[in-house]
């Protein structure tokens, strides 16, 4: 577990892409600039492109853990 | 059948000419460096298609269009209006063939170096007949712009990749460890304080690290091409090696040319530069290119 704070969190697992990243971003357009938002992204393809895609729209990775055996937990913070 | 009077049979020689399976009728192969066209240029092969030929084309697997059915008497023709709207004709036979590659930097997110571009450049320079020598056989050359190779440098025989090398500033690290999960050959391990550590034998020069780090701790140490030889498919197929790693792009050129004229000097007639790389030697080739 990461010692951020969370204010909105969405599973992806499953999803993708891009969808699980369109997803996340208009989750991040509803939030407040420096809310952080949980993800649940899966290894592979998800894990490679979606925070790069979020690097690229300006907001900040603050941490990534992996979240079982095939998953990872990354938070968002919203610019 | 009778010759056209008007025909140019020299320019013939020159490739771009194939025949069909049926009676007289031939595919016009064009030249399309890099597999980039310009749409006013494509809707005028559509016309000429459609009046010369039998509306259908090929687009080929090195990135050229042949304009298919096209009849004996009307060749010469039909080469005289593409070439007045700025189209060229294509090679075949044993020659420095289209240079083919990736949209590269200019346009694909993964892209590190501008493979279009030096394609053109090398097209320019080197198609057909360099230098008015004959070679032993085809020759082929691609550029991909990233370690993802997507044109197959390997199969080509002088083809690169860029590639790029990563530096860390540590100051700017903030631990979050997305560089450990994004690099693909586990050459990055997060250390007990927090910052990555990256294993350079493990290290192919993606550069996902830098793409991906938020906070762009990585940062770009050298950009560069990966330079192989000797890849060919065909009957016999065999993935180029590794000449060099990291040549600047503005040597690109010169390499090249350095291969060209080893396989000029060393290849036997029929030869594929690959096969003749086998016999003289990987060491002297780059003893003498590099
Ligand atoms: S080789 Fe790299 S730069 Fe070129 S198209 Fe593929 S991914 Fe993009
Ligand atoms: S450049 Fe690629 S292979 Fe090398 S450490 Fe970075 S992500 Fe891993
Ligand atoms: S991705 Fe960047 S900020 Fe995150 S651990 Fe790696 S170097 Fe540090």
């Amino acid at each position: 577990m990461s010692k951020f704070k969370v204010d909105d969190s969405l599973d992806l697992r499953g999803v993708l892409c891009p969808i699980n990243f369109v997803k996340t971003k208009l989750k991040l357009e509803e939030m407040e600039p420096g809310d952080h938002l949980e993800v649940l992204l899966d290894e592979g393809d998800p894990i490679a492109n979606v925070p790069r895609s979020v690097k690229e729209e300006g907001h900040m990775i603050l941490k990534v853990d992996r979240e079982g055996e095939h998953a990872y937990r990354i938070i968002i913070k919203k610019s | 059948m009778s010759l056209p009077k008007t025909i140019d049979l020299a320019a013939m020689k020159t490739g771009g000419l194939i025949k069909q399976r049926e009676k007289d009728l031939f595919a016009i192969r064009l030249r399309v460096p890099v597999g980039r066209m310009g749409a006013d240029h494509l809707r005028k092969i559509g016309e000429l298609a459609k009046k010369y030929g039998n509306g259908m084309l090929h687009f080929t697997v090195r990135q050229g269009i042949e304009i298919q059915g096209v009849p004996f008497a009307d060749i010469q023709t039909a080469r005289d209006e593409l070439e007045a709207a700025g189209l060229r004709i294509g090679a075949c036979g044993p020659r420095f063939r289209v240079v083919t590659a990736c949209p590269g930097a200019a346009v694909c997110p993964n892209g590190l170096v501008d493979a279009g571009a030096l394609g053109l450049e090398a097209d320019e320079r080197f198609y057909g007949q360099p230098e008015g020598l004959e070679l032993p056989h085809k020759f082929k050359v691609t550029f991909a712009g990233c370690t993802s190779c997507c044109p197959k440098p390997q199969e080509n025989d002088v083809g690169f990749h860029g590639q790029v090398e990563p530096v860390l500033f540590e100051d700017e690290c903030n631990g979050c460890g997305i560089c450990e999960v994004t690099c693909k050959e586990g050459a990055i391990i997060m250390g007990d304080d927090d910052l990555p550590v990256r294993n350079e034998a493990k290290c192919i020069y993606c550069g996902d690290c830098i793409n991906s780090c938020p906070t762009d701790a990585w940062k770009v140490k050298r950009t560069g091409l990966a330079a192989f030889a000797g890849g060919r498919w065909g009957r016999h197929p065999e993935l180029g090696q590794k000449l060099a790693d990291f040549v600047e792009p503005e040597k690109a050129m010169d390499i090249i040319a350095g291969v060209l004229k080893f396989y000029k000097d060393e290849g036997k007639r029929g030869e594929r530069l690959g096969v003749t790389i086998n016999r003289v030697g990987l060491t002297e080739l780059k003893r003498r290119v590099l």
